[in-house]
């Protein structure tokens, strides 16, 4: 909830040349495409005891070039764990099943560690991964040298809305803003095409969020696909042009951002119309309850307990995730 | 109800933060807003007793707070998972204000089953509602709240917000809360200041 700001007009997303149908069902050839992701990890509690933690529980989603898609969870809902389950970068006690897949073919072994850093690049979450002991500049370019680097290191900067001598600063000297742009910047140089950026530390002050956002957008702009992972549905919205709700490790819904306007009429999932009027600016309507752990909700709609329209069939099994009304949606009952 | 009469503080020679005046009646949720890293931590912690200003003084109801006793300024932070003693069950850790009463568990919508749990069984809205009935004592007359709910999802938050603004107004107790959310405390407050506006008289801040 970083951002203060309205969220996207309607306009704002046909701008992009996208009707909100096709916004919301995505690009016809994506550049990345993810089917029934799971992540469970074994974790260790007191003494010996180990038990498997199931994070994610089936997502569903893909990212055409020149889009920015936001995957929108809140906190400890695993989605720092896509980011790297996307990359490979998944911790050792750390399994994952379902398909990723990158222009058309599965990304993994060889051809995942070609790629990585350079067209696949991951923005990550704090400044802390910037190396402490280069200059802004230095950490963009990587390893290229050169005055053509340099230049192209200038423009990309300028582009970002990055000052000259923020080239010369080491990372302790740059605001979180600063940070932020310089980690897309390299993204940038790298020549990535597709970007997943997790997200930006909560509590980054408004305007410094937003513009550290825009450089994702304008890096869509660019023809790159973007992933953003972020808690924050309306910093999501100014930017995404598709937004994919996570619940207890599931996605629930593929939107347009478009969708999200008025009192929701738009949106198909029960729990992304609660989310959305919960928001100070909507309703700010509180729904009782909590997400469960996606084992409590294995064999059930995840939203069960805490769904208006529940019918016993919702108790019962597992809804699917289908097409409707131009976007997708895990539900039986969808509006 | 609160009298931040031009308080400072330094660390190290350097001014942390001076000259800062601002007045909380009963009943007020006043909200701050202004850009990271200005101090606005430091003056929460400051008002909730936390920190001695070096200069200036604050009054709680027309006096400088006790020196034993619980604070009549109470704040809840970002993070409640760093706010209470993990070796320690819910009971245990809300006792420490005293034993809760039950209609203020009921308000704030914990359950009984909660406390006999350790803090890690709880998600982090929870713990965050078991924070807030710590902070509210019977001695307590100022909830502080710095970003209480910057972490949580959209849900949580309007519940939670509900839930502490709802006790907030039946005791008559002044709120104060910062945040960077607009949004939010344009959603709560019956008066917003900007950082700037804390500085200089503190007759200048009382707006309408
Ligand atoms: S499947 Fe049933 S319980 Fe789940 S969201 Fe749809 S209507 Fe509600």
């Amino acid at each position: 909830m970083a951002i203060g700001a309205k969220r996207v007009p309607a306009q704002e997303a046909s701008r992009r040349g996208a009707s909100s149908e096709e916004a919301a069902l995505g690009a016809a050839a994506p550049l990345l495409e993810i089917e029934g992701l799971r992540v469970s990890f074994l974790q260790y509690g007191r003494g010996l005891q180990r038990r498997t933690v199931q994070a994610l529980a089936g997502v569903d989603l893909s990212v055409g070039a020149g889009e920015l898609v936001a995957l929108v969870g809140s906190s400890g809902s695993g989605k720092s764990l896509l980011a790297h389950a996307v990359m490979g970068l998944l911790p050792d006690n750390a399994r994952s099943s379902g398909s990723i897949r990158y222009a058309g073919e599965p990304l993994d072994g060889e051809r995942l560690l070609r790629l990585r850093g350079k067209e696949l690049a991951l923005v990550p979450q704090g400044v802390t991964y910037l190396d402490p002991l280069l200059r802004a500049g230095e950490q963009a370019l990587g390893r290229q040298r050169g005055p053509q680097a340099r230049s192209r290191l200038r423009a990309v900067f300028s582009r970002f809305g990055l000052p000259e001598r923020a080239e010369r600063l080491y990372p302790h000297q740059l605001s979180g803003g600063m940070a932020r742009k310089v980690l897309v910047s390299a993204a940038a140089l790298g020549g990535a095409r597709l970007v997943v950026a997790d997200e930006p530390t909560p509590g980054m002050e408004a305007g410094k969020a937003a513009e550290a956002l825009q450089a994702l957008r304008e890096l869509a702009d660019g023809g790159c696909g973007v992933l953003l992972l972020t808690h924050d549905i309306e910093a999501a919205l100014r930017v995404a042009d598709r937004v994919a709700v996570l619940y207890a490790g599931e996605a629930v819904e593929l939107a347009a951002a478009s969708d999200f306007a008025g009192a929701g009429e738009r949106l198909r999932h029960p729990y992304t119309r609660a989310l959305w009027q919960a928001l100070p600016a909507n309703g700010f309507r509180p729904l009782p309850g909590v997400q469960p752990a996606p084992e409590e909700a294995a064999a059930s709609c995840a939203f069960a307990a805490r769904c208006g329209q529940a019918a016993p069939e919702c108790r019962a099994a597992k809804p699917a995730m289908r097409v409707w009304r131009g976007g997708q949606v895990r539900c039986f009952k969808p509006d | 109800m609160l009298e931040v009469d031009k308080v400072g503080i330094h660390l190290g020679g350097r001014w942390l933060l001076r000259d800062m005046s601002l007045t909380l009646e009963a009943g007020e949720v006043v909200g701050i807003s202004g850009d990271s890293g200005v101090g606005k931590s430091t003056l929460a912690r400051m008002l909730a007793g936390h920190l001695a200003p070096d200069e200036g003084e604050v009054r709680y109801g027309g006096r400088p707070a006790a020196r034993r006793g619980p604070h009549p300024a109470q704040l809840v932070l970002q993070h409640p998972e760093r706010a209470v003693n993990p070796r320690w069950r819910i009971r245990r850790i809300l006792a420490e204000a005293g034993a809760p009463e039950p209609s203020l568990l009921e308000a704030l919508q914990i359950a009984p089953s909660w406390l006999d749990r350790w803090p890690l069984e709880l998600s982090g809205g929870e713990l965050q509602r078991v924070c807030i009935a710590r902070a509210l004592g019977p001695a307590t007359r100022v909830l502080i709240a710095d970003e209480m709910t910057a972490m949580l999802d959209a849900l949580t938050q309007a519940g939670i917000w509900r839930a502490a603004l709802g006790v907030a107004q039946e005791r008559g107790l002044g709120v104060l809360a910062i945040s960077h959310d607009e949004a939010l405390l344009e959603r709560i407050c019956t008066r917003r200041l900007r950082w700037e506006e804390l500085r200089g008289d503190a007759t200048t801040v009382m707006m309408p």
